[in-house]
């Protein structure tokens, strides 16, 4: 049977990898990197660049290029945090027909699900390349905090690639798969994921083979990505200041400063200094105005302090949910370029009473624990097996505008549980539900996950209907509804909304375009 | 008949075997002997999900796919119903005398169903059930806790949390040890 990749499709940087002899080995691009930038330009003649190449354009193509699109994938133009990015992205976001954040290329909309097949398609034929054979599997990891309609979003973008998706996993838990099946003994470890884009902690204990998440926990709006826009803000402010000229409205800007302020921060990672260098940056009255200045780690570090100081919390949360103190956990695992702050690394090690472990790649490992599942999945690794959980809540909305959690966070999946719903009027015929994911109490303040009808009832008075709705989550965190009419037996029609905005022909004409 | 196919149908036994097994006694589907403590139930447990977790039928065909869920699912009821009955009822917190007078133990099958409607969010009804159990051993603060826990949470869902607050604090003043209140509280905010 041809093999399974394992693909780590992240904000900033994508990895593939693939297990040998029961070994994961990460696959070298067509460019010679370990990990692929997860960026894509559409060319004025039509052409689709992906990874490095996409990347150098980056600064002469800005209106084309896209980065980041995991950061839009499965939410919402309105979603408070994408309109707080939109402030500084140099690409223009465009609602959906359903009001799906897209991005809009020389007036085309375009969905991220679309832009991340092109960086899934990219690392598959990175695969097929170094394996000389076909590759139509594949496990695509996300972050432990995306919802439901993140996953099915992700699995639509492998699905336009030609990919069949045979799981989608956690990003933390595949990076403790990568380090557990290296380290056989029984442990308890903390991973700490700080990625471009998002930040998950989960708490699992190894033992004998199976790996089994306790808690997880997670901030989906903290990453690399906001320390780079916290300098950008920093940047510009001070150039706002001296010149009275706001980079802000410019395109190219704005580019050129995302990357001025990416490097910086990766320089001062190693060093205590670095210079930044950006001539014509802007335009005054007087002629062009440039932006040269040194940065210290010391500057970085109080541009970013509020977002270091979030890390705390989430693991707190996990810590306790997990129901174990810090002592309890023997290694921490640092996964994703920002970990390698040393900022970053201090708050880990205040955190945690302990400094982390240092034997992870933190760019690789996810890709690696993608590709060790993958063996689980195919057979090879027979004696391996995970127990994950759900992040979020999941309930459905009652009157006031109450949510009525069905499925509690961190619950092992799979599971399903069920609930009953009467009809509230007489000779009802169909009921609405409304589900949502997240730990507000109040349900509107959640993710709204889809609306669901329970249709053909028998119309009786008020109250005689009672239909029995089970809500399964599958072993990929993925939403499956089927009800029940109680009494009857019979099976009550469900409709779900489409979750990921993409219906099954679109996926099928896109895939046929890529 | 190809080989795959043939390979459905053996799968496809297979599962049907599991999930017939695991409807009956969860002790004898988890071949675990009756007196079994809580590690041996778990490690029987951690065999069958090498075996059985939907992850291991992935490449599948749905119908199996959905089968292995189904089976899994159960194998996962079965471990949890015995490990819940080995850990109730909850040992002393340590510092408290033993109760003096142990009520007649409760019928087991009522108590299960009671802790299975908690766990299925069925508050009427659990309530109800557990007034019966409260009624048939007075002296017994556990049935009063778990009747404050389940009015906690009818009155959280009515939007009362000040009220589902008084009740679980008064269910964790019966029975200190009662950790679902704890959690209650926790997960609510009203902590």
């Amino acid at each position: 049977m041809a093999r399974i990749i394992g693909i780590d499709l992240g904000t900033t940087n994508s990895c593939v990898a693939v297990l040998e002899g029961g070994e994961a080995v990460v696959i070298h691009n067509q460019e010679g990197g370990r990990t692929t930038p997860s960026m894509v330009s559409w060319n004025a003649d039509g052409d689709v660049v992906v990874g490095a190449a996409s990347k150098r354009q980056m600064v002469t193509n800005p209106n084309r290029t896209v980065y980041g699109a995991k950061r839009l994938i499965g939410r919402k133009v309105a979603d408070a945090e994408v309109q707080r990015l939109t402030r500084t992205l140099p690409y223009q976001v465009v609602p959906a027909k359903n009001g799906d954040a897209w991005v809009a290329l020389d007036g085309q909309p375009r969905s991220p699900q679309e832009i991340s097949a092109h960086v899934v398609a990219k690392m598959r034929r990175v695969a097929e390349d170094y394996l000389g054979e076909p590759v139509t599997e594949a496990v695509i990891t996300v972050p432990a905090y995306f919802d439901d309609v993140q996953r099915q979003a992700t699995k639509d973008a492998g699905a336009i690639a030609g990919l069949e998706v045979r799981s989608i996993l956690n990003e933390p838990t595949a990076a403790a798969m990568a380090y557990g099946v290296q380290h056989q003994q029984d442990q308890r470890v903390a991973v700490f994921d700080l990625g471009g884009g998002t930040f998950d902690i989960s708490i699992l204990t190894i033992e004998n083979g199976v790996f089994e998440v306790l808690a997880t926990s997670g901030d989906t709006t903290l990453g690399g990505d906001d320390f780079d826009r916290a300098l950008i803000e920093l940047f510009i402010e001070e150039f706002n200041a001296e010149h009275d000229i706001d980079l802000r409205t410019d395109a190219v800007a704005l580019q050129r400063l995302k990357e001025a302020a990416e490097q910086a921060k990766i320089e001062l990672s190693s060093m205590m200094t670095t210079d930044l260098n950006l001539p014509f940056i802007g335009v005054g009255k007087a002629g062009p105005v440039h932006l040269a200045r040194t940065l210290s780690r010391g500057e970085l570090e109080r541009a970013c302090k509020d977002l270091v100081a979030r890390l705390a919390a989430p693991c707190a949360k996990a810590l306790e949910m997990a129901r174990c103190s810090r002592d309890d956990i023997d290694q921490v695992l640092l996964v994703g370029g920002m970990t390698r702050m040393p900022a970053v690394q201090d708050a880990v090690t205040e955190i945690f009473g302990k400094p982390a472990h240092k034997g992870v790649n933190p760019d690789e490992s996810v890709a690696m624990g993608a590709a060790v599942y993958s063996g689980v999945i195919g057979g090879e690794l027979q004696e391996v097996v995970l127990l994950d959980v759900t992040p979020h809540d999941l309930g459905v909305k009652v009157a006031g505008d109450k949510m009525s959690v069905i499925i509690p966070a961190n619950t092992s999946i799979p599971t399903r549980e069920k609930k009953v719903f009467a009809t509230t009027e007489d000779n009802q015929t169909y009921v609405a539900v409304e589900i949502y994911q997240g730990a507000a109490a109040q349900a509107s303040r959640n993710r709204r996950l889809g609306r669901f009808v329970l249709g053909d009832l028998a119309a009786k008075p008020k109250g005689a209907v009672r239909v029995e709705v089970s809500f399964s989550l599958d072993a990929d965190g993925i939403l499956h509804v089927d009800a029940l009419e109680s009494g009857t037996g019979r099976a009550a029609s469900v409709t779900i909304e489409a979750g990921s905005g993409l219906t099954g022909d679109e996926i099928k004409r896109l895939a046929a375009g890529l | 008949m190809d080989a795959a196919t043939t390979d459905e149908v053996a799968i496809d036994r297979d599962l049907h075997a599991v999930i017939d097994r695991f409807r009956g006694d969860p002790r004898k589907a988890l071949g675990v002997p009756a007196d079994a403590g809580s590690d041996a139930v778990r490690a029987a447990f951690m065999t069958l999900c090498k075996r059985y977790h939907p992850a291991k039928f992935a490449r599948r065909s749905p119908t199996i796919l959905r089968l292995a869920n189904e089976a899994f699912l159960l194998v996962r009821r079965a471990h949890d119903d015995v490990q819940k009955q080995l850990h109730t009822p909850r040992p002393n917190p340590a510092g408290r005398p033993a109760r003096q007078d142990p009520a007649p133990p409760p019928s087991r099958s009522a108590f299960d169903r009671a802790l299975e409607l908690l766990r299925e969010r069925k508050w009427p009804e659990a309530r109800t059930l557990i007034v019966e159990l409260a009624a048939a051993a007075p002296t017994d603060v556990r049935f009063r806790a778990y009747l404050h826990y389940v009015r906690g949470w009818e009155a959280f869902e009515l939007g009362k949390p000040s009220e589902a607050r008084a009740e679980w604090q008064r269910a964790l003043s019966c029975d200190p040890g009662l950790g679902m209140a704890q959690w209650a509280l926790g997960k609510t905010g009203l902590g």
